[in-house]
């Protein structure tokens, strides 16, 4: 027996809770696995909120976006966090930029996204673009120091859920050989033998819509411009910003999903994928990245190595 | 009583030294802070460079090789994705489980089978049936 057909054969167990803003889902095969590898979840989400959380007065990164151009002691953990969001960045030349966090006050997502009234009437406020290249000079110490370029203000929104989900996993693999898949606001990250059914939908709450997917390890991110959404002055605005003018992105794509060796990698490909727009497609397969397209139509394009819909039996 | 011109210009000669002389002691003072703290700067600057460097080294160390960009694959078994609570609203209590043994409602049965796509499929990944609920990736 395949090591897939032993996955796919044993019981699994799943538990769903809320973190980080956004809903958790975390499954292991088996079943017996899943409470032990719960604890670790919550623990090290718990650690990320604290640290890494734009929302909270008390967390490390508010504390260094307040002292921006010095440095500021913060837990290591952060440092990890922005380690990733600048390799994000560097992957993607400053599409997928942590240094967003003026910008997105100024679109009015300004705290956590259950408070933000959908028909808020708060006025609209100028748009403010990432200043080009400031996540370059974004400075790191490992051993618990950042500092945040004058001016500039960090937001890890656009990769902390996907680093979180790596990170998550990993510590579960560490601890225990089950198979586990975590989702993270549909940043998911798969470790163990055989893999983990994924599926793929717009929203949450539009499970009907599924494309269901085997994703065999690493990473799958759904990026969309359907969530996270709110009225302000009378426009819609949404959480996922162009880096180059400041305002949500308004391109031919509504939802983006990628695949990658890490969750943190496909959800940089996923963001890039809704900033580039018209580009998207030929700039994931120059990177031979298989990924699902929704464009505001609501018509889907896959790239080369996403599987197209197979007839049902 | 008036002081004689002799006495004047010896006056104005030891003030231009006395200034001068100051003005040579301040430049040097100056230079010496400025050097001082110049130096300090770039000490400083070393060290934090030297602990990035140690860092980077340890994680390229520490980092395994990278594995290829998985492909995704269709599962062969159809998969109906149901809402796990009636109504539910939240992210927190909405959820996706398979089809099978569930006491859900179906809220999309299985599409009808198109006509075979005419580009070869992937090879699907032979899977009889999940045990488990497929993980969701929605935005959110």
């Amino acid at each position: 027996m395949s090591t897939l057909k032993a996955a796919a054969t044993m019981a699994s167990g799943t538990a769903t809770w809320r973190a980080l803003g956004t809903y958790v889902h975390l499954s292991t095969s088996p079943a017996a696995a899943l409470e032990p590898a719960r604890r670790i979840a919550t623990r090290l989400l718990e650690d990320v909120d604290r640290t890494c959380s734009r929302f909270r007065t008390d967390s490390d990164l508010v504390r260094a976006n307040s002292a921006a151009g010095s440095w500021t002691n913060v837990d290591p953990l952060l440092v990890k966090a922005v380690g990733a969001a600048v390799e994000a960045a560097a992957q993607t030349d400053g599409l997928v930029d942590p240094t967003l966090g003026h910008a997105l006050v100024a679109v009015g997502y300004d705290r956590d996204i259950s408070l933000i009234l959908a028909d808020s009437t708060d006025p609209g406020a100028v748009p403010v673009p990432a200043r080009a290249g400031a996540w370059r000079d974004i400075q790191r110490d490992p051993s618990g120091a950042i500092m945040v370029p004058r001016g500039s203000a960090l937001d890890l929104g656009a990769t902390g859920k996907a680093w979180a989900a790596d990170l998550v996993v990993s510590a579960i693999a560490a601890e225990s050989d089950c198979t586990v898949v975590l989702s993270l606001g549909g940043d998911i990250a798969v470790t163990g033998p055989g893999g983990w059914p994924v599926a793929i939908t717009e929203t949450i709450d539009d499970p009907a819509g599924a494309e269901v997917v085997h994703l065999p390890y690493g990473g799958l991110a759904t990026s969309s411009t359907a969530a996270r959404r709110w009225t302000r002055d009378g426009v819609i605005r949404h959480h996922l910003i162009d880096p180059r003018t400041g305002e949500p992105t308004s391109g031919r794509w509504r939802t983006a999903t990628a695949t990658g060796d890490t969750c943190l990698a496909a959800n940089t490909a996923s963001t890039a994928a809704i900033v580039l727009g018209d580009r998207a497609v030929g700039w994931l397969t120059d990177r031979d990245i298989p990924a699902r397209l929704v464009n505001t139509c609501g018509r889907v394009v896959r790239t080369q190595r996403w599987p197209e819909p197979r007839a049902n039996p | 009583m008036p002081r004689s011109t002799t006495s004047r210009d010896a006056a104005l000669n030891c003030l231009s030294v006395l200034t001068g002389g100051l003005t040579a002691a301040a430049l040097v003072g100056t230079g010496l802070m400025t050097g001082l703290a110049a130096d300090s700067t770039a000490h400083k600057a070393d060290l934090k460079a030297q602990s990035l460097a140690a860092a980077a080294s340890a994680r390229t160390l520490a980092m395994p090789a990278r594995a290829p960009i998985p492909r995704p694959t269709r599962t062969v078994t159809t998969i109906r994705v149901v809402q796990a609570a009636s109504g539910a609203t939240g992210a927190a209590a909405a959820g996706t489980t398979s089809g099978a043994g569930s006491a859900g409602t179906p809220s999309r049965a299985p599409a009808p089978a198109p006509a075979p796509a005419p580009a070869p499929a992937p090879a699907p990944v032979p899977v009889a049936a999940p045990a488990a609920p497929p993980a969701p990736s929605a935005a959110s």
